[in-house]
């Protein structure tokens, strides 16, 4: 479960994108997928967009989540650009609403977390290219 | 017919500060009608600009108490063009341009007198010299014609410029020598904060070639960073990194992209081949352009002299690598390659030692592999045990076999020349058949593990399920299989020293557990955790709720039942006991309770917590510990804060006495496990 989470708490200086939360790609159980919110610091801007811990976001932009894996995320919400505008679709004990993150900058002191956070979510994914498919039934 | 001016020359007018001055204008090249001339005009200080016709005058300066200027003069042409607007409902109020020398280094933006007709232009400007025109628009990228030199008196025609949104990046690509680049591939490529797949940078890239006089310009770039490179046959590439691009403004490159010759590496190696009379096996890497990424440049064998030889090498840091025949690496050296021949020379110490590898007392052909310091040697022993390596140094290496499909680490050896490796691996075996309900061999991947679920080995079956494990140690094993929706396992399996066991593993289908959570109120409980727990394997698994609140387990074919646990703020904590393939479970969780508030240690092991109804609750863990809080609980001040039913409940930690904490509806239970109790009172 640990490896899962993405802190989404963008690295990097200057004008690296920053959103401020923890958040888990999930598969719902209609062969779909969904962004869980772990957690929302006070202060960041997904605090500010009002999302809170426990909401699904199950949609970006008007696109539904399509992340192939925690890595895929990751390099989406790295190459967001400071001060864009994301629009989400949120579900929350089961209403839909929507919320407008406006993206930030990263803060210095997240930017050893990012990294920590990426390397794992590239290990991961190697580590899964060499487990490659699992032996098909006989 | 709308008429403006894109900028005009005209003569300043005289004013009440103004002064009588004489004005000598010099053309640069002969015309039949720009001629040397001397002019007496009124001016005042400041910038000068005379309509002198037949000529193209350059605009000069006038300082204080100036009495003679000298102008420069050319001959006049014309040049006509179009512009067009992508999109067209984009059209801008205003256009405007400029020419600049393109011999010079810098662009000069001289303006120049330019009339518009609907999206016509006509530009006066100065002729035989040669210009490049930059054509821009509120909102648009602006746009080059390149190296336009018209002859006195003539019309030029430059076609239409297609202004489009976005931003654009330009620059100029040098030889070495300081001369235009010409025809060199220029292609700008997006940088993400993190990387991306290859392809999705494939996609982004936007390329051009550059002109005679080494320029370019790609336009209709989206708003981002980029690195710019330049690509040219025969030549290192030249890279300018971080190029920040916006919306509506031209990037100009602060300095040219130089193109310098492809470096070769020439290397001589000492000893020219191995004790064994081979030649030396060569590899020359280089870092990828991913991090911790090496990229293999260049892989030969060297001559019987000694030399190795790789051209048409990229400028910048190699690693060069001598390898034996098992391909291990036996020395190595950093090197720099600039444009140019680069020699090498690297001297081989290795050292040459032989070794036998036994299984309890039989020899086993294993695969080996030597680590010390981060240099690795690998080795292969054959039928009888044998094998021999090239080690660069002497001293302690720490060896791994690889026993089929069993990695083993070994006590670590001595190497020393002359000396010979006595390696033993454990001589413990398993083998078996993993078949299905019915009896009928199946593929599928089998998992031995060792003391709390580490796994020690993991092998697949043959086609007719079969498998087999080598090369571990006697002791108390579990083995599992897993086969395409099928599980076996895990069972218990004792391993003698040099003996092999035998078991036959029977795969069950494995079932589903699927169930909604619902609230208090009964609305479905999207984004509430589901932890399942398997006693048979003693390891959970999770799941969010999705927005319909549902939630599904695979749970393996010899489990009868699991353990639900649900956690969903500020709701109480509910737990449910499921059978393996039941579905369509509901979970209704309980209106907001009480609260038990934990003082512990930040990290694990997590306290124990006993609801009311003496359900055990070992696998309720603290997760907001790895979350630094939220949907999980909230650590604050060095305390958890997680919802229960009110009752009563037990927590109990380590070897400390369990604390029993009676909650009421809407109260905070409070108990002290922090470290601060801990170190007092434990043991």
């Amino acid at each position: 479960m640990k490896a899962l989470v993405l802190l989404a708490m963008l690295a990097a200086t200057g004008a690296k994108p920053w959103l401020g939360v923890g958040l888990l790609l999930q598969d719902d159980t209609s062969g779909g997928k969904f962004l869980f919110v772990a957690a929302v610091p006070e202060g960041t801007p997904a605090a500010a967009a009002g999302l809170r811990a426990q909401d699904l976001i199950t949609a970006i932009d008007g696109k539904k989540i399509t992340f192939r894996d925690d890595l895929d995320l990751l390099e989406f919400l790295g190459a967001l650009e400071p001060d864009r505008t994301l629009r989400l679709r949120v579900v929350r004990s089961g209403k839909t609403m929507d919320a407008r993150l406006k993206v930030g900058r990263m803060p210095a002191e997240y930017e050893a977390r990012w990294n920590a956070t990426l390397a794992r979510a590239r290990a991961k994914r190697e580590a899964a290219a060499k487990a490659g498919p699992r032996p098909p039934r006989s | 017919m709308r008429t403006f001016l894109l900028a005009t020359l005209i003569a300043v007018a005289a004013t009440a500060h103004a002064a009588r001055i004489e004005v000598e204008v010099r053309p640069v090249v002969d015309g039949e009608r720009c001629r040397a001339q001397v002019l007496t005009v009124d001016a005042e200080p400041g910038a000068l600009a005379l309509d002198v016709p037949g000529c193209w005058i350059e605009p000069v300066h006038v300082v204080p108490d100036t009495k003679r200027v000298i102008v420069r003069a050319w001959p006049v042409a014309t040049v006509i063009g179009e512009v067009a607007f992508k999109p067209e409902s984009a059209i801008p109020h205003a256009v405007t341009g400029s020419f600049v020398d393109a011999d010079a280094k810098e662009p000069l933006g001289h303006p120049v007198h330019c009339a518009m007709d609907g999206k016509r232009w006509r530009c006066v400007v100065p002729a035989r010299r040669a210009l490049h025109l930059k054509v821009t628009a509120e909102g648009f990228v602006p746009l080059y014609s390149w190296d336009i030199d018209a002859d006195e008196g003539a019309e030029e025609t430059v076609g239409v410029h297609d202004l489009v949104r976005g931003g654009s990046v330009a620059g100029r690509v040098l030889t070495a020598a300081g001369g235009p680049a010409a025809t060199a591939e220029v292609r700008i490529v997006p940088l993400a904060a993190t990387e991306q797949a290859a392809s999705e940078r494939a996609a982004g890239t936007l390329r051009t070639r550059t002109n005679a006089t080494g320029m370019f310009q790609i336009a209709g770039v989206a708003a981002g960073v980029y690195r710019v490179i330049s690509t040219r046959d025969g030549f290192a590439d030249a890279t300018v990194e971080k190029i920040e691009v916006r919306e509506d403004v031209e990037s100009r490159l602060a300095a040219a992209l130089v193109h310098v010759e492809m470096g070769r590496l020439d290397v001589a190696i000492q000893p020219p081949v191995s004790r064994a009379q081979q030649q030396w096996r060569m590899k020359l890497q280089t870092s990828g352009a991913r991090l911790n990424e090496i990229r293999t440049v260049a892989e030969g064998t060297a001559s019987p002299a000694g030399f190795w030889s790789v051209a048409k090498l990229q400028p910048g840091r190699y690693r060069l690598a001598v390898l034996d025949t098992a391909g291990s690496s036996i020395a190595e050296q950093s090197i720099d390659v600039r444009g140019g021949v680069e020699n090498a020379f690297i001297t081989v110490t290795a050292i040459e030692v032989a070794g036998r590898v036994v299984a309890g007392k039989r020899p086993v052909a294993v695969d080996l592999e030597f680590n010390r310091q981060g240099r690795r040697v690998r080795a292969k022993s054959n039928e009888e045990g044998r094998f021999t390596a090239s080690f660069p140094s002497e001293g302690e290496w720490r060896p791994t076999a690889a026993v089929g499909a069993t990695r083993v680490m070994l006590p670590a050896v001595n190497v020393e020349a002359g000396e010979e490796l006595e390696l033993q691996v454990p001589g413990g075996s398993v083998r078996g058949h993993v078949l299905d309900e019915r009896g009928t061999a199946v593929t599928a991947m089998v998992t031995l593990h060792g003391e709390k679920h580490s796994i020690v080995a993991q092998v697949p079956t043959k086609d007719d399920g079969s498998f087999e494990v080598t090369g571990i140690d006697g002791g108390s094993y579990t083995i599992d299989a897993e086969a395409e929706n099928a599980t076996a396992g895990p069972v218990p399996l004792d391993v003698k020293d040099d003996e092999a066991s035998e078991i036959e593993l029977r795969v069950a289908r494995q079932k589903k557990v699927r169930g909604t959570v619902f609230t208090a109120r009964g609305t479905a409980a999207s984004g509430a955790t589901v932890r399942m727990f398997d006693p048979i394997t003693g390891t959970y698994e999770t799941r969010i709720t999705d927005a319909k609140g549902m939630f599904a387990f695979d749970v393996r074919g010899h489990a009868q039942v699991v353990s639900l646990i649900v956690l969903a703020s500020p709701h109480p904590i509910a737990t449910r006991e499921a059978a393996a393939g039941e579905k369509d479970i509901t979970i209704q969780l309980a209106p907001a309770g009480a609260t038990l508030r934990v003082y512990v240690h930040p990290g694990p092991p997590w306290p124990t917590i006993r609801a009311g109804g003496g359900v055990p609750m070992s696998m309720l863990l603290f997760f907001a510990a790895d979350f630094g809080g939220g949907a999980w609980g909230e650590l604050v001040n060095g305390a958890f804060e997680l919802n229960f039913a009110p009752g009563p409940h037990v927590v109990c930690f380590k070897d400390l006495p369990c604390e029993s904490v009676q909650l009421a509806p809407g109260t905070v239970g409070i108990v002290d496990y922090s470290p601060a109790r801990v170190a007092k009172e434990g043991k």
